[in-house]
């Protein structure tokens, strides 16, 4: 009986466990960047039907930029290419140069070559074509005509066409006339990647995001509305006023962190505003040149002026601790230690005296003094001694050198 | 007379015409395990399956007895060491690369994240399943008698395995990671010093440098594919082997006793038993001739093919379905790991939090003392309890005791653990799960 048992239980859980692997099968079968590639030749088969021309030869696969590192590092690699795989195909512009009769290319004042639109913009093509196939005026005098399986050929056909458009992936529908389309011309470009070649700049040296990234998850990181599923509700900034419509985005996810559906970003993608924002880090504008060169001379003419500056406030220290002790010397000359003593200690304990007085250096003399004559041993040695031994110590020093070197 | 002439010689024919069946024969010594003799030499002959007995006790295939914990986490060690195998071609442990090499598994390599997946799940469930079946192996008092130093040694398989997961935990490099070893080799740390070193040596053993870098990079890999799974595999080898001379797994003594010189016969099945035969390591059964212990075996046994063998078929295959469907959930990868820039709370794995919140309390009693203690004292289980019944027997009334003492002990263990994940937060303070400043780590 348990035997029986087990055998359907095994059978059972072989068939789920062959099942199951069979899932992670299809997922490796059917990658979503193959979808865009689908597309792609679907695209240029549909080109080749007007234009006369063979499709180009496309591979299918992943396709990658690999940027060597000079010290033998880690290599960058951008596999961007794998699903924006039009990206210097003229035909996949909407604008193109504008040309003028004789051949020569028209520019602006500034010299940036001037744009019109592009007839040969494969997606309004596939526009035109669509709504030539659904033609209501056409059907119906091909229906008249009794061609009707024309008619549903033409429909179907159009279906096919329209579902071009659009790619679904996880829920999500992209559009994907933005995902095959030319690179925008920049500059004075003009031809896509005429001045950065794409295989020496790769895309996330400008674009940031994530470059190895094969599916729009990883690679762009949240692109649709709700899509930035934050878990981690951190410290969130409180306002006076809110203003739910109006509010920065800032404010409502100040310190939230991604869900962990969505895998993590290491670097954000750059778009909307930012989109140039990595432009500066090479191009300076003229007036950022001209400032860093102005800095590196008017820096070292402050560095000396700064260190002549310190050197003359520590003579002018130097001298007014001179005089403090000229002053302590001839107290004790004149009036003795006890008197000096008692008097410096007085002065110490008057508040009235302003601060710098009080606290002058041969304050911490006395200070010190006090503190050795309160070891009964050194008191007396002290007491005897004392102004004997600073006022030599004093006389040691040739004051007039002293003055010599400051004013060196 | 007839005389023996000697075997005829064989011809080429023949031989050709034989050759493919001696082929396969050369391979598999045995002929297809449909019969007793043939289920009996498949076990014996078989390098697999030789280290199961040719037959086993009706106790250990049900299900409800074992709840095959011990198939399941072996089960899990096959998968953890087959998927991490494979992980390892397309691995490489520098501090540099392990990230965008995990980078590259959730977008290029084929079924690198599927591996990924297993693995990692495979890692929680078998650290799960591990104390699932110490405490199997307790309810059911089979460390007692001759399998007390087995229990020993599963103590210390339970604490391979948490190393394992420890240091295959650093690897991928990511935030995750690189703090979780941080706090772990924090809490090594603790251990006391030896006089006269500036940084704990413990500590430094473990990362080979003051902090987690490179070098605990390289040592935790070595660790983690080389060194551990050594000794986890000899261990389980010992572990299974000692099983074995045991006489199987542990089980209540037989409530029918076949009376020593009557062969009896079972009313329900019509098994019947010969009369005082006992275990032996052999293949020592007779089945032929018309002595009544011919074609008998011991009481309550069965044949291991197919009825073992097709039990631990199951236990696998479940564990695999159970694992593949765990791998429909990505296993977690942060952000790169920055050395500069600490998540607060930093956490350890899941299994080290209730340490972690030992240690909140204090470093060393609660880092080194009480987990050495715990180890030690789980060791010596076997030696301290003599209490002889209850072998085999899911809560033996006998052992009330002990069975309250382990459940609160385990339930404390679980409590910090859960404390410790979920209500846990900045700082190490207290949070509740439901508000909003709680964090998921």
């Amino acid at each position: 009986m348990r035997g029986q048992l087990y055998q359907i239980v095994l059978i059972v859980l072989g068939v789920v466990v062959a099942a199951l692997f069979g899932v992670f099968v299809y997922r490796e079968m059917f990658p979503e960047y193959a979808l865009y590639q689908d597309d792609y030749i679907a695209l240029e088969e549909f080109r080749s039907t007007y234009t006369g021309e063979a499709p180009p030869i496309f591979k299918k696969g992943i396709k990658q930029i690999v940027l060597e590192d000079k010290n033998k590092g880690p290599e960058e690699i951008d596999r961007c290419i794998s699903c924006h795989v039009a990206l210097d195909f003229q035909h996949f512009s909407p604008t193109k140069i504008d040309y003028d009769i004789n051949g020569n290319m028209k520019r602006d004042a500034k010299g940036y070559p001037l744009q019109v639109p592009n007839e040969e913009y494969v997606w309004e093509k596939l526009d035109r074509k669509i709504a030539d196939l659904q033609d209501v005026a056409v059907n119906d005098r091909l229906e008249s005509e009794g061609k009707s399986s024309e008619v549903l050929r033409r429909k179907s056909l159009a279906a096919e066409y329209e579902k071009l458009k659009t790619v679904k992936v996880g829920g999500y529908t992209y559009d994907t006339s933005k995902v095959l389309r030319m690179h925008p011309l920049m500059g004075k470009e003009t031809r896509p990647f005429q001045f950065h070649p794409i295989e020496e700049y790769g895309c996330s040296s400008c674009h940031g995001g994530n470059g190895r990234g094969l599916t729009t998850d990883t690679a762009h990181g949240p692109v649709f509305d709700g899509m930035y599923e934050e878990e981690f509700m951190g410290h969130s900034p409180v306002f006076l006023e809110k203003d739910p419509a109006n509010d920065p985005l800032f404010s409502k996810v100040f310190n939230h962190k991604p869900g962990h559906t969505l895998l993590f970003q290491t670097t954000p993608i750059l778009i909307g505003s930012l989109i140039e924002a990595k432009c500066i880090q090479c191009h300076q504008p003229t007036s950022a040149s001209l400032q860093n060169a102005y800095r590196g001379v008017t820096d070292p003419s402050n560095k000396i002026k700064e260190q002549f500056e310190e050197s003359e406030k520590s003579y002018q220290n130097d001298l007014q601790h001179l005089a403090t002790l000229l002053e302590l010397r001839n107290s004790l000359k004149e009036k003795g230690f006890f008197a000096t003593y008692t008097k410096l200690q007085q002065e110490e304990q008057n508040y009235a005296i302003p601060q710098i007085i009080r606290k002058k250096p041969s304050k911490k003399l006395t200070g010190k003094l006090q503190r050795l004559s309160e070891i009964p041993i050194f008191s007396l040695i002290l007491y005897k001694n004392i102004s004997a031994i600073i006022c030599k110590i004093l006389k040691q020093r040739d004051i007039s050198s002293i003055k010599q070197n400051f004013s060196k | 007379m007839a005389v023996f002439q000697g075997n005829r010689g064989e011809s080429w024919t023949e031989y050709l015409l034989n050759l493919p069946k001696l082929f396969v024969r050369s391979i598999f010594r045995h002929n297809y395990p449909n019969n007793d003799v043939d289920r009996s030499e498949i076990i014996f002959k078989n390098f697999f399956l030789h280290f199961h007995p040719v037959k086993c006790h009706k106790n250990s295939l049900d299900p409800f007895y074992t709840l095959g914990l011990g198939a399941i986490t072996t089960s899990l060690f096959l998968l953890l060491t087959i998927t991490g195998i494979l992980l390892m071609f397309f691995y490489i442990p520098a501090e540099d690369r392990a990230y965008t090499i995990m980078k590259d598994w959730q977008n290029t390599t084929p079924f690198a994240m599927m591996y990924r997946n297993m693995h990692r799940w495979s890692a929680h469930m078998m650290v799960l399943f591990v104390f699932l079946h110490m405490s199997r192996v307790f309810y059911t008092g089979s460390y007692k008698g001759e399998r007390r130093f087995n229990w020993v040694i599963g103590i210390i398989l339970m604490v391979l395995t948490l190393l394992l997961s420890f240091t295959g935990y650093l690897l991928p490099w990511d935030q995750l990671a690189f703090w979780a070893i941080t706090v772990g080799s924090n809490i090594a740390g603790y251990a006391p010093n030896i006089p006269g070193f500036e940084y704990n040596i413990n500590r430094v053993m473990l990362l080979a440098s003051t902090e987690v870098g490179q070098d605990a990079l390289i040592r935790f890999y070595v660790l983690h594919v080389a060194l551990l799974p050594l000794f986890m595999g000899t261990l389980i080898g010992v572990h299974f082997w000692r099983i074995r001379k045991d006489g199987g797994l542990s089980r209540p003594p037989d409530k029918l006793r076949p009376e020593p010189y009557r062969v009896v016969q079972r009313s329900d099945t019509k098994e019947s038993y010969a009369p005082g035969v006992k275990r032996t390591y052999g293949l020592m059964e007779l089945v032929r001739g018309t002595c009544p212990t011919v074609d008998k075996g011991p009481y309550n046994f069965v044949f291991t093919w197919p009825h073992l063998l097709r039990a631990e078929m199951v236990a696998f295959l479940a564990t695999t379905a159970l694992i593949l469907l765990l791998s429909f959930i990505d296993a977690p990868l942060e952000e790169p790991a920055n050395a500069s820039h600490p998540p607060n709370p930093s956490k350890a794995p899941w299994y080290f939090l209730g340490l972690q919140e030992m240690v909140a309390y204090n470093a060393f009693w609660g880092g080194i003392a009480i987990p050495g203690l715990i180890v030690v004292g789980l060791m010596v289980i076997p030696y301290l309890d003599r209490n002889p019944q209850g072998e085999g027997v899911w809560f033996h009334r006998s052992r009330y005791l002990a069975i309250f003492f382990y459940t609160l002990f385990m339930t404390f263990q679980g409590i910090l653990i859960i404390v410790g994940t979920y209500f846990r937060g900045a700082n190490w303070g207290w949070i509740w799960p439901w508000t909003e400043t709680f964090s998921r780590h």
